[in-house]
Order: structure tokens, then C-alpha cells, then sequence
């Protein structure tokens, strides 16, 4: 034991040289690339000269920056009742992010963990083992992603979304049940595809990575003579992954020496269109992924490829949008949504099958009007008809039915918001949204939001606002027959109330910085515990936690395309039941982005930094801190039409480990070391 | 161990500081709001535009009026003074567009949608380039509106509108923005 552990503390250290060689490039090209910048200060230029010298074609190249998702409606950010963060299309480019969660893993203050099946996010040190991301609220274009039976908001290869299609990712920090209701509780996650500007024919992409892992796309966009407007793409994914797996836990003959071989495999195919005619969109999305998994979690039988889940989620968002007459805007939405869960669990031999099946319709009328003078408001109304929400456990061979629960439910929802425009200078944003659900009842979530700019370049916001989230189906109705864990029907929405204040402030010569201060209270916290009556794993609202920490972030931008980005947060996370620390909460996040064009607008290099300190175990100890790089090397209009991307993660193949939920007899999950990706995207326009 | 998990986080923030320290001193710097950007649009813009004879000739300046609520502040300050077609640019902010009486540029506040058509019929046939950024401005008649498109800006140009008021896009001009409700006879 004490060998393994001097073994990782060799490790750490390794790592911690290599995160200073990988730091010290980072640095080492930031004065480099300066210097000839240096200069040209010296001649006299000065930021306002800067701009007043370019043409109008590079000013309709310069990005500013707007947020929808935390209103919505489009606002400035400084405007927004939130800490918001955007990830643009040329960030995920050119810093090589392969899935949703490599760009919220870039983010300020989230991280990430993966087990090897599905991707969980974490932010301002909460991420609960076993949660599928439910605490988050995840939109395509305004759609909501989150299922309606584990409210997963998926975000690894199962997103149904290619990542290549984004064209920018909003997060929004902090509960917004005020106006999107359940899930939208510690963020929400607002994900907009690219239209017909940027997509203006046939594009194809393919990739090649490590661990024998390809994907191809190929996508169309254009604009027809009666003005339609159809965006169509495809994609598919094959990835062998790791063919060797190790898990100490495991080690012995009986199981292989405690290697899963060829158990790592990842594949889906996706496609995703939106039509779009006057103030009509269709917008369609479908996405079936299959994942082998190699950790034999809930029991399974070690190093069998038989164990594997299926995702398959898809949905038909049809929206229109009429303007009246500049003041009043009305958006009505029709929905249906379909989710599929297969898995397949080998125990002893024998094939246990879970299949889940979500069904579910709905609508909504939203108003926007500036009727009133300093006002902006916003009212609408949702209602969501959950025709299936089925879950079924069996044997397949001999045939045994476990669980075969069939579940139907309603929900609705009223909400308004006003932004009131007190002074020129200072916005009083309040909202207010109360939801009904046929299964345990109503629940009412405000928001209010001060907005102060003293001075042009500050912007102080003071938050406070509530949220909740329903129990799941999942949580609710889910067991195995009474084997290993037993149903709840009685659990309330656990709720979250916050406090933040944070300060933007622009410093000239193209800093900007952020820093927030956080306060956050849950109750209710729904969580899974073992019943000491008859050992059944159930679901209860039993936890309170409480989290309090501050995040700063500096960003800076270069004359000459250079951007830089480093953000750190610091927060501390307890949980007052237990008067403990709580697991897969890290103290210290860090984070660095480094974007050089290497050859104007045609080479650029884009180097990632990411610190995690450890995080506590559910056995009571600790994975080790992880710092990792990620490189980025990418050309544009090299060839016409051409753009090729090479990248590299884990650049030191850093060995890290992530917290494991209780599924799992490992304590924690080791990741991937060093790793490539080659990508070629060719448009033919 | 913990000598090294406790510098992980230690060196960040000195990579931190260390690029607070010494990246803002070097390097020419910027970061565009986006009125700076805006500013700088209407005084590139108005150099690929015609006004109609002699209609700048009696004055050394041509003004921008900013028409209700003020978005840019201190922004118009890298335009101001510059030259466009030799003259002055000089900025004045109005409350009313009776204050219109010779060519020159008006931008229109969103805070003047209620009464944008009396604003625009107050103005009819006075050689003045009309300049908004709201939704649905240029379908109503104004000739240069911004939108935001990808998280960068472009404009849409009713061309009927600048012809009415004698003006004349070039057509370079024309072909960097989005027509809306071009003239019969020509392709947008």
C-alpha cells in the first residue's frame, strides 16, 4: 500500500515538473509574441487609433459579445442577472475541445469527471457521485436536453449535438428556476448551433485520435430563393478506446489480473437539421450512442464485454415567432421528445437488461415587450405532458422481470420577468416562476438581480436567487425488485437558494476581469443512502450543503489575434448534516488558456492549462491534485476552404484519477494519459 | 505529497500574477466594447457614402446627432474630429429631431422606437444619413442598422430610404450589408 502510494506521490511530482515546463512554455510564448507588439506601442498607437484604422471589413470580423440564455433575449453580458461565460466556435477550434464537456471542462470554476461510461459536470464545488448532471439545465437553441426520466443533461459523446456544429456555448452561473423551472439549478447550459451565415454549403470533417477512435461529418447549409433557410448534418463516431484497462481492485486471477480488455469501446452516429422560413423553425436532433463499460459498476462481472449502455435521445422542436410592432414579441414552441435507455449488465454470466422509455410533448408562449418605458418583460407559460416515463429491469436469459414500472406525468409552469432600467446606469432585474407538477405539487422560485455601472468600464451585480429541482422517475420509482436498492414515491424537489456578488471590470489595454463571491445553500438534497432496516439502497432528501468561495478571471486580448485567458476559483463546500467535508469537491481550480496566432490569421497554436486540487473519495481518502496540458496546433485558408488541426491532450500523460460513485468498487477512476487527435474540415465555398 | 499539492495551486496564481504584471505593460492592447466598435462603423461607413451636392459645403463639420438614450459615452470620442469627406466630425446629442435642419448623420436610440415613424417623417427629404441598431429599425425606414450576427456586427440597408433622401451608397457598401426591400429591377 505504502509502495503504491510513494509510487503516486512519484507521479504527482512528475506531473507537477511537467505542468511547470508545459506553464513555462505558456509564459516563455506570451513574451515572445509580445515583443514586436512592444514596439509598435512605442510608435504611439493607442487602443481607440487601433480601430478607427481598420476597414469595415475587419470591424465586421471583431467579435462583441452578447448572452441570450439568461433571459431570454439577447443582452449584454454586463447586463445579464448572472455570471455568465461563452465559449465561441473559434474556441473550440482552435483549443481542439472534442465534446461538451472538454469546453465546460475550460470554463471557470466547472471540472469534470468521467467514468468511463457517461461525463458528469461539477462547478463551484458541487458534483455529487451517481448524479447525472441533474443539477443543470442543458439547452440546444432554447431546447431542453435534460430527459425526462434521470433528468441527465448529456454531455459526452452522447450530447446529441457535434460539437462542430456549436456556434457558441452560453453558461450561466447560478439557479435560473425563475424562469426555466426544474433543473436549472446550479447553471444552465445554453448551447447555439450554427445557421446559414456560417454554414453557407457542403462542409466534411474527419478525425482520427489515439486509441483508434475516427469520426466524419458532413453538413450543409444554405439559403433558398423563397427564403428557407436549412442547416442538415451527420455524423458518425467510432472509437475502440483503451484495449487494455487496469483496476487494482480487481486483481486477481479469478478476474483477469484485474484487466478489461477491448471493454472501452465508444461508438454513436448523430444528425441534427433546422429549417427555418420567416419566423418559423423546425429544428430536429437525434443521437444514439453505444458505450461498453469497462468498470463492472453495480456488481457486474469484471472484464466482459457484454456490459454496455445505450443512449438514444432525439427530439422535433417546432418554434414561431411573431414580431408585432417593435414592442411586442411573441414566441410559441411545440415540442416532442424521446428518450431510450439500454443497458445490459452481465452478472454471473447472465444478461440484466434495463430499458428505459421516455416519451414526452409540450409547448410554451413567451412575451417580450418594451411597452412600458425603462421596461423590458417577459411572461410566459410551459406545460410539459410526460406520456411515458417507463423503466424495466429483467433477466433476459432465464427471463426474470425485476421492475416494470409505467409512469405518466403533467407539469406546467407561469413565469415573468422585468428588467427595469431604475437609472441610466443602475437595473433592477426580477423574476419570478411558479411550476406545478401532478407528483408532489407547486413550488415558487424567485430571482432578483442588481445591476450597478458606476463607472463605464465597471459593472457590479448583486444576485440572490432560488431554484428547485424535481425528483427524477429514477429517483422516485427505480429498483431492482427489492435485490439491492427500493423506490421512493415520496421524495420532495430538493431546493437551492444563493447569494452572489460579482464585479466586472475592464482595465483598458484589453484586460478585462471578473471576480464573483458566492454563497450557496442546499436543502433537501436528494441522495442516495442504504436503508439500515433492510439494506436497500433508496433515495432520500436528506442532505444539507452549504458552499461559499470566490472565482476570479482575467482575460486579455491582443492586437495581433493573441488571447489570453486564466481564471482561478476557490470554494469550500460542507456538509452540515454530517459537519464534513463533501466528496468530488475540489478546493482550488485553475485554469489557463493561451491562443497565439503563430502566422496571421493562418497558424495558430492554442495551449490549456487545467489545475484541479484533490477531491475527497467516498472511502474517506483522496485522488491526488491533476494539472493538465492540452496543445492545439490548427491552420485556416492555408489551402482554400481547408482546415487542419492537430492537437494533443495530456501533453505529459499526467496519470490522474476521478472520484467514483458508489456504483463502483474502485474509489476512483483513472483517466487518459497522453492522447492525439488529427481533424481535416473542408468546405466547398 | 502535500508539499506538492499545496504549489500546484501556489504557481497558478503566480502564473497569474506574473501575467498581470507583465503582459498589460507590454503590447499595444485592445478589447472593442461594442459601441467602440459601433463608433468606429458609422465613421467608416459614411466614407462610402454620397450626400447630394453642396449639401455639406456650408459648414466645416459634419455632426452626428445621437437621438435619445446615449449607448456609446465616452466611445464617439475616438471619431470625434476626424474627417469624413474633409469635413469635422462632431458629435451633438439631441432630444428631438426638430434640432435637424442640415445633412449630417442622426443615429436613433432603441429608446425611440414609440416615436421612430415622427422622427423619420420629421427628417423626410433632408439629406441625413438615419443610423440605428434595433430590430425591425430598417424595415421602418431607417438606412444603416446594426444586428448582431455570431457575436459580430452587421448592418442591413434600406436603400430606398438613402435614395429618398438623396444619398448614395456605393456599392461596396451594398455588398458588405443586407438589403432590405431593394428597388424593383435590381438584385439585393
Amino acid at each position: 500500500m505504502t509502495g503504491a502510494f510513494s509510487s503516486v506521490l512519484t507521479r504527482v511530482r512528475l506531473c507537477f515538473i511537467k505542468g511547470c515546463i508545459g506553464s513555462g512554455i505558456l509564459l516563455l510564448a506570451c513574451l515572445t509574441i509580445l515583443n514586436p507588439a512592444a514596439d509598435a506601442a512605442k510608435n504611439g498607437n493607442n487602443a481607440a487609433r487601433d480601430l478607427t484604422n481598420l476597414d469595415l471589413k475587419e470591424l465586421m470580423e471583431i467579435e462583441v459579445v452578447t448572452v441570450y440564455g439568461a433571459s431570454k433575449f439577447e443582452q449584454k453580458i454586463t447586463e445579464a442577472p448572472a455570471s455568465v461565460s461563452i465559449v465561441t466556435s473559434s474556441e473550440i477550434k482552435r483549443y481542439g475541445y472534442r465534446t461538451l464537456a472538454d469546453i465546460l471542462q475550460s470554463i471557470r470554476g466547472f471540472y469534470t469527471t468521467y467514468d468511463r461510461n457517461y461525463h458528469y459536470l461539477g462547478m463551484r464545488g458541487f458534483s455529487r457521485p451517481g448524479d447525472y448532471n441533474t443539477r443543470f439545465l442543458l439547452l440546444v437553441d432554447g431546447h431542453r436536453i435534460n430527459d425526462n426520466i434521470y433528468n441527465t443533461a448529456f454531455i459526452g459523446t452522447e450530447f446529441p449535438i457535434d460539437v462542430d456544429l456549436i456556434d457558441r456555448v452560453e453558461v450561466i452561473r447560478g439557479p435560473s428556476s425563475s424562469i426555466y423551472g426544474t433543473n436549472a439549478f446550479m447553471g444552465v447550459i445554453n448551447v447555439i448551433t450554427r445557421g446559414v451565415n456560417d454554414l453557407k454549403g457542403m462542409e466534411v470533417s474527419g478525425e482520427a485520435a489515439r486509441y483508434d477512435a475516427y469520426k466524419g461529418r458532413l453538413s450543409y447549409g444554405g439559403r433558398f430563393e423563397n427564403g428557407l433557410e436549412a442547416v442538415a448534418s451527420g455524423s458518425l463516431y467510432d472509437s475502440k478506446g483503451q484495449s487494455d484497462l487496469y483496476y487494482r481492485e480487481f486483481d486477481s486471477p479469478a478476474t483477469n489480473n484485474g484487466i478489461a480488455r477491448n471493454a472501452d469501446g465508444d461508438r454513436y452516429h448523430s444528425l441534427f437539421s433546422t429549417l427555418m422560413l420567416k419566423g418559423l423553425r423546425l429544428q430536429g436532433a437525434y443521437v444514439s450512442r453505444d458505450k461498453t463499460i469497462p468498470t463492472a459498476s453495480w456488481g457486474a462481472d469484471f472484464n466482459n464485454t457484454g456490459t454496455k449502455a445505450g443512449d438514444e435521445r432525439g427530439y422535433l422542436d417546432l418554434k414561431y415567432e411573431h414580431i408585432f410592432d417593435d414592442r411586442l414579441n411573441i414566441t410559441t414552441t411545440l415540442f416532442y421528445d424521446y428518450y431510450r435507455y439500454k443497458g445490459t449488465y452481465i452478472f454471473s454470466g447472465v444478461p440484466n437488461k434495463d430499458d428505459t422509455d421516455g416519451r414526452w410533448w409540450g409547448g410554451d408562449v413567451k412575451f417580450t415587450t418594451r411597452m412600458l418605458k425603462r421596461h423590458n418583460i417577459i411572461a410566459g407559460g410551459e406545460f410539459v405532458d410526460n406520456i411515458r416515463q417507463d423503466q424495466s429491469n429483467y433477466d433476459e436469459q432465464p427471463y426474470s422481470l425485476y421492475l416494470d414500472d409505467k409512469r405518466n406525468s403533467r407539469s406546467w409552469a407561469l413565469y415573468v420577468q422585468d428588467e427595469i432600467k431604475i437609472l441610466e446606469n443602475l437595473i433592477l432585474n426580477a423574476g419570478l416562476r411558479h411550476d406545478y407538477y401532478d407528483t408532489f405539487g407547486g413550488t415558487t422560485n424567485p430571482r432578483v438581480a442588481l445591476i450597478y455601472r458606476p463607472l463605464e468600464p465597471t459593472t457590479i451585480k448583486f444576485l440572490y436567487g432560488t431554484a428547485f429541482r424535481a425528483p427524477s422517475p429514477y429517483e422516485l420509482y427505480y429498483s431492482d425488485g427489492n435485490v439491492s436498492s427500493k423506490a421512493n414515491p415520496d421524495l420532495k424537489p430538493e431546493t437551492i437558494e444563493t447569494y452572489e456578488l460579482v464585479l466586472e471590470q475592464s482595465l483598458g489595454k484589453g484586460f478585462r476581469m471578473a471576480t464573483s463571491l458566492f454563497f450557496n445553500k442546499i436543502d433537501n438534497l436528494i441522495s442516495l443512502e442504504t436503508d439500515a432496516a433492510d439494506g436497500l439502497d433508496v433515495f432520500r432528501n436528506i442532505e444539507r450543503l452549504e458552499t461559499k468561495g470566490v472565482e476570479l478571471e482575467l482575460e486579455k486580448k491582443w492586437d495581433n489575434g493573441l488571447k489570453g485567458l486564466i481564471s482561478y476559483s476557490y470554494q469550500e463546500t460542507e456538509n452540515k448534516q454530517m459537519d464534513e467535508a463533501v466528496t468530488n469537491s475540489p478546493r482550488h481550480l485553475a485554469k489557463a488558456n493561451l491562443m497565439v496566432p503563430l502566422l496571421k490569421d493562418k497558424i495558430f497554436a492554442g495551449l490549456e492549462e487545467q489545475y484541479v486540487s484533490k477531491r475527497k473519495l467516498l472511502n474517506g481518502s483522496d485522488t491526488g491534485s491533476a494539472l493538465i496540458t492540452n496543445l492545439t496546433f490548427s491552420t485556416q485558408n492555408f489551402i482554400k476552404g481547408m482546415e487542419v488541426f492537430l492537437s494533443v491532450y495530456n501533453l505529459f500523460g499526467q496519470t490522474y484519477e476521478d472520484p467514483a460513485s458508489r456504483e463502483h468498487r474502485q474509489d476512483a477512476i483513472e483517466q487518459d494519459g497522453f492522447g492525439f487527435r488529427l481533424k481535416m474540415v473542408y468546405r466547398f465555398w | 505529497m502535500d508539499f506538492n499539492r499545496k504549489f500546484a495551486p501556489i504557481f497558478m496564481l503566480i502564473l497569474i500574477a506574473a501575467a498581470v504584471v507583465t503582459l498589460p505593460v507590454r503590447g499595444q492592447d485592445r478589447k472593442p466594447g461594442e459601441y467602440e466598435v459601433k463608433a468606429v462603423f458609422i465613421y467608416n461607413l459614411a466614407k462610402f457614402i454620397e450626400w447630394p451636392d453642396q449639401s455639406l459645403d456650408n459648414s466645416s463639420t459634419l455632426t452626428l446627432y445621437i437621438l435619445g438614450d446615449d449607448p456609446f459615452g465616452t466611445d464617439l470620442d475616438a471619431i470625434r474630429d476626424k474627417l469624413i469627406k474633409g469635413k469635422k466630425v462632431a458629435v451633438k446629442r439631441i432630444d428631438s429631431p426638430d434640432a435637424l435642419k442640415n445633412a449630417g448623420i442622426l443615429f436613433i436610440s432603441s429608446s425611440e422606437k414609440e416615436r421612430l415613424r415622427d422622427i423619420l417623417k420629421g427628417i423626410t427629404g433632408l439629406p441625413i444619413l438615419t443610423i440605428g441598431d434595433t430590430k425591425s429599425f430598417a424595415q421602418s425606414g431607417v438606412m444603416v442598422n446594426f444586428y448582431i450576427e455570431n457575436s459580430k456586427i452587421r448592418f442591413e440597408i434600406n436603400l430606398e430610404a438613402a435614395n429618398l433622401a438623396g444619398l448614395k451608397f456605393s456599392s461596396n457598401l451594398l455588398r458588405m450589408g443586407t438589403m432590405i426591400a431593394p428597388p424593383k429591377g435590381k438584385e439585393g
